[in-house]
């Protein structure tokens, strides 16, 4: 070829041969009969191949040009179209060299035909397309992933163009909207996706849209509701967002969203729960309060009448004392009946008061101290019985230092009134026990029988008659003190055996229960 | 649901006997346009498009139903009873001719005759027996199918169905020709080319014409001959023809091929 540079004037480098311009084309040029036997190729398709002319047109069929899934698809598909319409255009196939290398390729064919439309010969025009391929390749994978991500999560995802005309749609989304994938794509969202508000049932606005139209993000909708395809109501979260180009144009939106209708029924079930437990509470409260009134409004109300009938009868004494003789026994029956009146009310008012009393703990006291204070309280009833009383070194305990005398006093005062023959012996105990201590008070009296054990925790029970003395409201007193502070009291005896309460107390500082 | 739209059902010709040609893999019914009109006058010519291929109810595609040829073959069955056909004259090309062997063998009286134009049992070597490809070679085949599919989308699926009322649109409608769902394109591929029906061949009874073409690709003369060496009592005819399609590359001689063996079976 002459230098380029040096040539001018009419006889310059565009003076091409046609020669030249086949064999040398910047593209691969092969022409053949219609039953695929190679008849030309061009210089260039030589070179990219390493075979000689000779080699190719001594029989050789285009086909067996191709790798052998490109064969496979020439006679299924190429060779077919070309029949049909003359023309097919971009196939990409892979040329495989006369050294075994494949040139991946893009294709474009004719068929020549007669005037009566018979076929006479396929041209093939070749072009090198290694690079686009790799490309092409990389866009393969990276839609592979993108197809089996969205179509691996569990979440419903829906992306529109900026009409809102569906482009995608996922396998969940999907099978919770009720529409086909394929059916689904080229509808409006508004039809495929159909919101409403989970209280009014009032239609809303398709995230989607109102991501088109603000070109905002929106965020999470509480309380919203998908009406399937066939009428299923499914409560979802949802969220949408503007897709945006590198150019910050808007191409369209994708939503989120996902089936929260489990979820949705917990929260709904707990929320129930949480508002029966506050009522509840609530008029147990009350119930709590009215008894309290209930009892100081009682013992007052009643403690009015027996003091005129105590004034009365003291009256009586004074003014006609003299005249009555064995009237004056009687008398004193009445003061008797009318203290031990006095004294049932004034234990009625402890019991309830008991339930509501007791203000929160905010320190552990010693439990020796206590003790000791009901120890000092009972003095007379424990010189009178010779009662001895013994005891471990005792814990700090979180309690009302009141009510724990007043538990104590209940359990020994019990013991040394309910005392078998023998002198009564008292003995008291505390044992770790998880959060708390567990306290016992043991005896060596008449003991309680096992049938009894439940009924004298209850007010106003007494197992004995008038011959021991006693309101019957003392262990339910005890019982009421420890269960407010979360605790426990039971009994463990026989009948003549002797007895053994035990009682616990919270070891830690909490507030009692309401 | 319709079998004539399922598998968009053309009926040519109105003569006694039934004639049903059967498509291969890779297009649809339009590649008989050469063949059909030689069997108008005495047959009534059935033409279909298996369900995934051509204008069939894309939405009848299921990959489980589909996943085996003996899917394809029950749609077989079902047509001719749609059409009311029995016993038919089945043509089926390449795939299409295990497909109607499988039907055959499943109802014989349905059929009159099988021609088989480049049937192949089992297109991958095994042992002593020689398909012509090896799994990786399929494998290459559904890379390419990849490669040439990335022009094709679902958006293009309403225009083709439009243009099926709208008969001025022809070379338009020529440009779907060969053009399917490529998911579908692929799994019908692998359905295809992994099959195994070596097993069926004698169970065959209906008097059958195996079609072998010279320098086929996709079903060498030893796979033929192997074909009716199985099939008992088997007619065998070797064409002039080169390729996998001879009723497109050499109709004429297809067509004599076929009315010597219908004349004399």
């Amino acid at each position: 070829m002459k230098d380029e540079s040096t040539n001018e004037g009419r006889s310059g480098p565009w003076e091409e041969s046609v020669e030249e311009l086949y064999e040398f084309a910047p593209c691969g040029y092969v022409t053949t009969s219609i039953d695929g036997r190679i008849i030309k190729v061009n210089r260039t398709l030589l070179d990219w191949l390493g075979y000689t002319s000779d080699e190719l047109t001594a029989g050789k069929r285009f086909s067996d040009l191709l790798s052998v899934g490109g064969k496979i698809f020439y006679d299924t598909h190429l060779n077919l179209l070309l029949r049909m319409q003359r023309t097919v255009d971009e196939i990409a196939l892979d040329l495989i060299c006369k050294s075994g290398e494949a040139i991946p390729a893009l294709i474009n064919s004719r068929q020549k035909r007669d005037s009566n439309d018979e076929p006479l010969l396929n041209r093939f025009t070749i072009y090198n397309a290694t690079e686009r391929r790799m490309y092409e390749r990389q866009l393969l994978a990276a839609r592979d992933l993108f197809q089996t991500t969205l179509s691996s999560i569990a979440d419903g995802v829906i992306a529109t163009d900026p009409a809102g005309i569906v482009s995608f749609i996922n396998p969940v989304a999907a099978a919770l909207s009720g529409w086909r994938e394929e059916t689904a794509v080229g509808h409006l969202i508004e039809d495929v996706l159909i919101l409403v508000r989970e209280d009014t049932g009032e239609k809303i606005e398709n995230p989607i849209t109102h991501a088109l139209r603000t070109e905002q993000a929106v965020g999470l909708e509480n309380h919203t509701v998908l009406i399937a395809k066939d009428g299923r109501q499914i409560v979802v979260d949802d969220s949408a967002s503007p897709i945006r180009d590198e150019n910050g144009t808007v191409t369209g939106a994708v939503l989120v969203f996902r089936d929260v209708s489990d979820r949705r029924r917990t929260q709904i079930a707990l929320d129930q729960a949480r508002d029966e437990l506050i009522k509840t509470a609530s008029e147990l409260k009350r119930s709590n309060e009215d008894l309290s009134q209930f009892a100081h409004i009682a013992s007052h109300d009643l403690r009015s009448p027996l003091n005129t009938v105590s004034t009365l009868t003291e009256l009586i004494e004074r003014k006609y004392g003299d005249k009555l003789g064995d009237g004056n026994k009687l008398l004193g029956h009445i003061g008797d009946a009318n203290r031990r009146m006095s004294k049932l009310i004034e234990d009625l008012l402890l019991y309830a008061t008991a339930a509501t009393q007791g203000a929160t703990v905010v320190e552990t006291i010693d439990a020796n101290l206590q003790l000791e204070s009901a120890i000092d309280n009972l003095q007379a009833a424990i010189a009178d019985s010779g009662a001895a009383i013994t005891h471990e070194d005792l814990p700090a305990v979180a309690i009302d230092g009141t009510s724990l005398v007043q538990i104590f006093q209940n359990l020994i005062g019990n013991a040394i009134r309910y005392r078998s023959a023998e002198t009564p012996r008292i003995h008291i105990t505390a044992r770790p026990m998880d959060e708390a201590w567990l306290f016992s008070c043991r005896d060596n009296g008449i003991g309680i029988a096992p049938s009894y054990h439940a009924q004298v925790f209850e007010p106003f029970k007494r197992l004995h008659g008038a011959e021991i003395p006693g309101s019957g409201i003392g262990l339910a007193v005890c019982k009421k003190i420890i269960q407010r502070y979360g605790g426990k009291i039971w009994v463990e005896s026989f009948k003549d055996e002797g007895a053994t309460f035990y009682f616990t107390i919270p070891a830690r500082c909490s507030t009692p229960a309401a | 649901m319709n079998t004539f739209k399922k598998h968009n059902i053309k009926i040519l010709g109105d003569g006694e006997k039934t004639m049903l040609l059967a498509h291969g893999y890779g297009c649809d019914q339009v590649m008989w346009r050469f063949l059909s009109p030689a069997f108008q006058d005495e047959y009534r010519v059935v033409l279909f498009d298996h369900v995934g291929a051509g204008k069939s109810d894309l939405s009848q595609y299921s990959r489980e139903k589909y996943g085996v040829l003996d899917g394809y073959a029950d749609d077989v069955l079902e047509i001719i009873d749609a059409v009311e056909g029995a016993p038919v004259v089945f043509v089926g090309h390449s795939v299409s001719s295990m497909i109607g062997i499988l039907a055959a063998n499943k109802k014989p009286n349905y059929f009159s005759s099988l021609i088989l134009i480049g049937p192949s049992p089992c297109y991958i070597n095994d042992g002593e027996y020689v398909g012509g490809f090896t799994r990786p070679d399929i494998d290459g085949l559904l890379q390419t199918l990849d490669s040439n599919h990335l022009g094709w989308s679902r958006s293009m699926a309403p225009i083709i169905m439009k243009n099926e009322d709208r008969p001025e649109l022809a070379s338009e409608l020529a440009e779907s020709f060969c053009r399917t769902d490529p998911s579908i394109a692929k799994h019908f591929a692998r359905v295809t080319f992994l099959s195994d029906n070596r097993a069926d061949l004698s169970r065959l009874r209906v008097p059958s014409l195996v079609m072998q073409c010279s320098d086929d690709n996709i079903a060498p003369q030893a796979v033929g001959e192997y074909v009716h060496s199985q099939i008992a009592g088997s007619r065998y005819v070797s064409l002039k023809a080169t390729g996998h399609c001879p009723h497109l590359s050499a109709p004429a001689e297809t067509i004599l091929s076929i009315k010597e063996y219908l004349e004399r079976p």
